[in-house]
């Protein structure tokens, strides 16, 4: 029964979407994949050309390839590039996780089944599981890994649980950087028990911890002798010169994910009656009425919608925080109760990687702890309500709350990919046959689609676009500047607007939507208040660039 | 069974028989009758902010006509809260009259204001006692004066004490159902002046200490801004960057009118000054001050509802008193606390009590008609000539008849707005150059709501670039002779001036209650050129940037 009930919401949240057009990143991890086959031991080994800038190989690129290696491993299958194809191969991730955190989550709630259900439709993990990036991989490899190892490290663990907990870390270790922060919370777990823990043989475990760091060395060593340079020097360069502890890109950061905290986990009403007792509720009313106050004052190009979000987020975010900081003072430095020491640990482990690894603030980086918020919201409602027949009704209310909530940001997404395979599409099929090349300045899944197209980019620097081509920009989806950008070189043949059915943004400059990233807004997602949002400049170039051709734009 | 309070029961004193509580009831229904009276006597125009209030009234109604009510509520007025003129907008609806207006607009102030102060003196008097201060709150000049005109401060009273009986009635805030209410006055207090809140720190700081729940006190006083903070915000938040400005631009007023400032002996003393001098008149002052050294120390009463009035009083006075822009009637919120103030030392002389209301009566037919032997006005460092009210910061009135040229005995002067009105043709912009209590723009503004017209006036003359704007109207309003505050008006003779040498006409004249004559001016051309629209230099009303209304001043 119990397994019915997750397998019919993870099919019923996800089969809808398994058409979604490709979007953001997804491009770049099946360029990748398309390296992969025919260079299966240098998936990064080919020029990257990225926000109008190129550089000779995509090695420093900031992910390790395990997913790309999935995805080719697909397309050698299936020879297929149609996107249900991959996003139905993708299912299996939300299904790890459910499993994952069920058996994670028996340790410390009442209710497994729901904190499942709560994860696999979190607005943050729903969305991310439409897409063939690397987050919902990541995180389900993370929650499998760290339940087998805490069945290890009790003493109950099968030999199924040690290779499944060996595979896991390793797998999570292979798609991000960030699985060391697994790795550092599995040390640490290691060593700080409860008193009276089963004893447990240490320098086994001690092994398996360290496996990812012999794949790490072996992949690092590798690379840097076919390239001759370390991998991890070209990514920090590439990050730092975006200036990323810099005080305002810090406040940006910390206040992004604050807000998502409190915006893209659970439906936020659901945290309020969760975490929030007699005075905290009394406390975050009021921080929610004073979050409206900025909007008067200061920042004029808020609607009132916008404003009510923002003070929404704000105050559950701030809520899940501060319950996590009490939480850990209380029951940790207090009581000395460890069994919830991993839970912390992966929250501010979180939580700080968040505020140093990135450059932005992003919904895809912050959904990494909503696990251990689903888990505190579950344990904080068990603690509260005594009743449990209003218990369980409140946890499965909240259940419901955050479907529904999260299917309406996951349509918006959906809307959102779809707009530019419509436009890709159908720019091509309105300029492309005019026997001129048609070029673009754009990334995300516009960039995908028009490639499929036979479209051309156009890198700043590049110098190529003959009379009579075409050139298409858009205005949202990472444009850059060209040397052609200028009366002298182009004619403004059109503005088409994206195609846009619903209010829902989650990438949009004038509704401070910054899902993916805090470049184009604040909040994570938004209702839009009537401005414009995305549209193409189409071009006719006028005549060859014959003005001086600057060095050529690189990543580093 | 309930043990009364000793403070109700004053040893060796007995309750008051009942005939004094019919005899205070009906003597403060004579004050608000008398009021009615003195409301028909008087004929004069509306002073400045009580014609600004107006019209924001009239502009209310028909707000509520078009049915743009609950969207416009935020921006029928920028400055002040709009609860009064929701108030007023309820009475012009039944009844569009002007007297009507104030009275009815003000009388839920008075009765909140007289009932608050009765209730909450009978936690601290003697029964007997209680009710007297109630008249006494009614009875003070400055309080008398306001209730004729369309100003905010009575009803902020009313509100006040309102909100101190239900600090008293929810017993420091741990009765969850009055301290709900509380939010709900909190908010109304709020929506009808932002100073509102000078009134409850005191108090409310003074119940968080006497508390004998403080964390129950704390979450009752969140949840009464919890219920008040959505309907406040309401008008607050939309309007909050321009408050922050014009608070700025009050401030600097502030200096123009020459407050005292805390520099200086008279800034401090600016608001008890401000007590003696419009409030109580040399006889209650002495009886005050008297009380005050009588029951200092250990002599003082030490219950917990007479501490609170205390604190109240004192605190809300030093915070008026920290804020830079000062006039005598912001400290009218303390006429109830000070009512009580001044009788509760003299509880147990019964005779004082009444001489005190006895005295306060009079002083209250005393400025409000005029009777033999008590006109006019009697004050140490009295300033002369002072058509710049610099009086009201400086001297030490002990008895006066009159407040400036603004209130006093009803007067029957006929300052001309009807007739002016009549001469503007429909759609003409006008120009208004004096600025006196009862002629100036927003006087003929609001005549001309009253008359069902819409009026765009400017004023000319505030200042250099006013000579600009003259080719922004079609009509100019002038007088002869004293034209209003000295720094208000300064540029106004180079607008005559101007008038003249770009060949305006007066076209018509009319005398006026101060001696002076009314002038209306027209530019050069055809008088059906004005009637017309603007013949002034061939512009149309509608290329003519919107006329902005004169702002009130604070």
């Amino acid at each position: 029964m119990r397994a019915r009930v997750l397998i019919l919401l993870i099919l019923g949240t996800q089969l809808p979407f398994l058409f979604q057009a490709f979007h953001i990143d997804d491009r770049i991890y099946l360029r990748v994949a398309e390296n992969i086959l025919e260079k299966p031991l240098y998936p990064y080994d080919f020029r990257i050309s990225f926000e109008g800038m190129g550089a000779p190989d995509t090695a420093s690129h900031s992910h390790l390839p395990l997913v790309s290696y999935y995805l080719a491993l697909l397309k050698w299958v299936t020879n297929s590039e149609a996107e249900w194809v991959y996003h139905l191969s993708f299912l299996g991730f939300p299904f790890m996780a459910a499993w994952g955190f069920h058996d994670l989550a028996r340790r410390y709630v009442r209710f497994p089944l729901a904190a499942s259900c709560l994860l696999v439709t979190a607005p943050g993990f729903l969305v991310a599981s439409h897409t063939v990036m690397t987050d919902v991989p990541f995180w389900s490899l993370w929650i499998v890994s760290l339940s087998r190892f805490l069945r290890v490290r009790d003493g109950t663990a099968t030999g199924w649980d040690w290779l499944i907990w060996g595979l896991s870390l390793l797998g999570t270790c292979f798609i991000s950087v960030l699985g060391g922060g697994l790795m550092l919370l599995m040390l640490v777990c290691l060593f700080l028990r409860e008193s009276g823990a089963p004893q447990i043989s240490r320098g086994k475990m001690l092994l398996v911890l360290a496996s990812p760091l012999l794949l790490w060395g072996f992949w690092y060593l590798r690379a840097f002798l076919h390239y001759d340079r370390f991998l991890l020097l070209n990514t920090a360069i590439h990050a730092l010169g975006r200036d990323i502890y810099s005080g305002s890109i810090m406040g940006e950061k910390a206040l992004s994910l604050l807000l998502n905290l409190g915006g893209t986990v659970l439906f936020p009403v659901a945290l309020w009656y969760g975490l929030a007792g007699r005075v905290g509720g009394r406390v975050l009313a009021v921080l929610f009425l004073l979050s409206f106050v900025p909007f008067y004052l200061w920042w004029e190009d808020w609607t009132w919608s916008q404003a009510f979000l923002f003070s929404l987020f704000l105050s559950s975010g701030v809520a899940v925080f501060w319950r996590f900081l009490s939480g850990f003072g209380t029951e940790l430095l207090f009581k000395r109760d460890w069994r919830w020491l991993p839970i912390w640990l992966w929250f501010f482990g979180g939580c700080l990687a968040c505020l140093l690894m990135y450059y932005s603030g992003s919904v895809r980086y912050s959904t990494l702890v909503a696990g251990p918020v689903i888990l505190l919201w579950i344990a904080s409602l068990e603690k509260r309500v005594k009743g449990a027949y209003l218990l369980r009704n409140l946890v499965w209310l909240g259940v419901v709350l955050t479907s529904v909530y999260s299917l309406t940001v996951a349509h918006a997404d959906y809307r959102f990919a779809r707009s530019y395979q419509q436009a890709a599409q159908e720019i091509a099929q309105d300029y492309g046959h005019e026997g001129k090349t048609l070029w673009f300045t754009a990334e995300w899944g516009f960039r995908h689609y028009l490639e499929r197209e036979g479209a051309k980019i156009l890198e700043k620097t590049e110098v190529g676009p003959e009379a009579g081509d075409i050139l298409v920009k858009p205005v949202l989806a990472s444009p850059w500047v060209t040397l052609y950008d200028s009366d002298e070189y182009l004619d403004l043949l059109e503005q088409r607007t994206a195609r846009m059915n619903t209010p829902w943004r989650l990438l949009d400059p004038s509704s401070h939507a910054g899902f993916y990233s805090t470049g184009w807004g604040i909040l994570p997602v938004s209702i839009t208040g009537g401005g414009r949002w995305e549209w193409f400049n189409i071009f006719r170039v006028k005549k060859p660039y014959d003005g001086p051709v600057p060095e050529p734009a690189t990543h580093w | 069974m309930t043990v009364p309070s000793p403070s109700l029961q004053p040893t060796g004193e007995q309750p008051r028989p009942a005939p004094d509580r019919f005899a205070v009831l009906f003597l403060g229904l004579g004050v608000l009758v008398l009021h009615l009276v003195w409301l028909a006597l008087d004929e004069q125009p509306q002073v400045w902010d009580m014609a600004h209030h107006q019209i924001r009234g009239w502009e209310s109604l028909q707000a509520l006509a078009a049915g743009r009510l609950p969207e416009d509520v935020s921006s029928l007025s920028s400055y002040y809260p709009p609860l009064y003129y929701l108030q007023e907008m309820v009475v012009l609806s039944l009844w569009p009259n002007r007297d009507a207006l104030v009275f009815l607009s003000n009388l839920p102030g008075l009765v909140m204001l007289f009932g608050g102060v009765w209730w909450l003196a009978s936690r601290c008097l003697s029964p007997g006692t209680a009710p007297w201060a109630a008249l006494l709150s009614l009875c003070f000049p400055l309080v008398a004066w306001t209730s004729r005109f369309s100003l905010l401060d009575v009803a902020l009273g009313g509100w006040v004490m309102l909100a101190l009986c239900l600090v008293v009635k929810s017993r420091r805030l741990e009765r969850k159902g009055y301290s709900l209410l509380l939010g709900l006055v909190i908010a109304a207090g709020l929506l009808t002046k932002w100073t509102f809140i000078l009134f409850l720190v005191f108090p409310l700081v003074w119940a968080l200490v006497h508390s004998r729940d403080r964390k129950r006190y704390l979450l009752n006083l969140v949840d009464a801004g919890l219920v008040a903070a959505p309907l406040v915000f309401w008008w607050y938040l939309p309007n909050a960057r321009n408050l922050v400005e014009r608070f700025t631009l009050t401030m600097q007023a502030a200096g123009w009118e020459q407050d005292p400032g805390l520099e200086s002996l008279l800034g401090w003393l600016y608001y008890p000054r401000s007590l003696a001098s419009y409030y109580l008149f040399l006889p209650l002052t002495v009886l005050f001050v008297l009380g005050l050294f009588l029951k200092s120390g250990r002599n003082q009463d030490r219950t917990p509802d007479a501490s609170l009035i205390r604190w109240t009083f004192w605190g809300g006075l030093l915070l008026l008193t920290l804020l830079e822009a000062k006039d005598p009637r912001y400290v009218l919120p303390l006429a109830g606390p000070l009512a009580i103030l001044i009788l509760q030392p003299w509880d147990r002389r019964q005779w004082i009590v009444r001489l005190a209301a006895s005295v306060a009566l009079l002083q209250f037919l005393a400025v409000s008609f005029p009777l033999p032997l008590v006109s006019g006005k009697l004050a140490l460092f009295q300033v002369r000539d002072d058509g710049d009210y610099r009086g009201a910061g400086r001297e030490w009135v002990l008895f006066a008849s009159s407040y400036f040229d603004v209130a006093g005995p009803p007067r029957r002067e006929n300052w001309r707005h009807r007739e002016i009105l009549e001469q503007i043709p429909e759609g003409a912009a006008v120009g208004f150059v004096p600025d006196l209590a009862h002629f100036h723009l927003l006087a003929l503004r609001l005549q001309a709501l009253e008359s069902g017209r819409e009026l765009g006036v400017i004023r000319l003359g505030h200042s250099a670039r006013s000579l600009e704007q003259l080719e922004r109207v079609q009509v100019v309003i002038g007088k002869t002779g004293h034209q209003g505050i000295s720094y208000l008006t300064a540029s106004n003779p180079a607008v005559y001036e101007r008038l003249e040498q770009n060949g305006w006409q007066v076209s018509r004249r009319w005398s006026l209650p101060d001696g002076t004559e009314a002038l209306l001016w027209l530019p050069p051309g055809p008088p059906e050129a004005v009637a017309n629209g603007p013949s002034n230099a061939g512009r149309s009303l509608s290329t003519i940037s919107p006329i902005r209304e004169e702002p009130p001043r604070s």
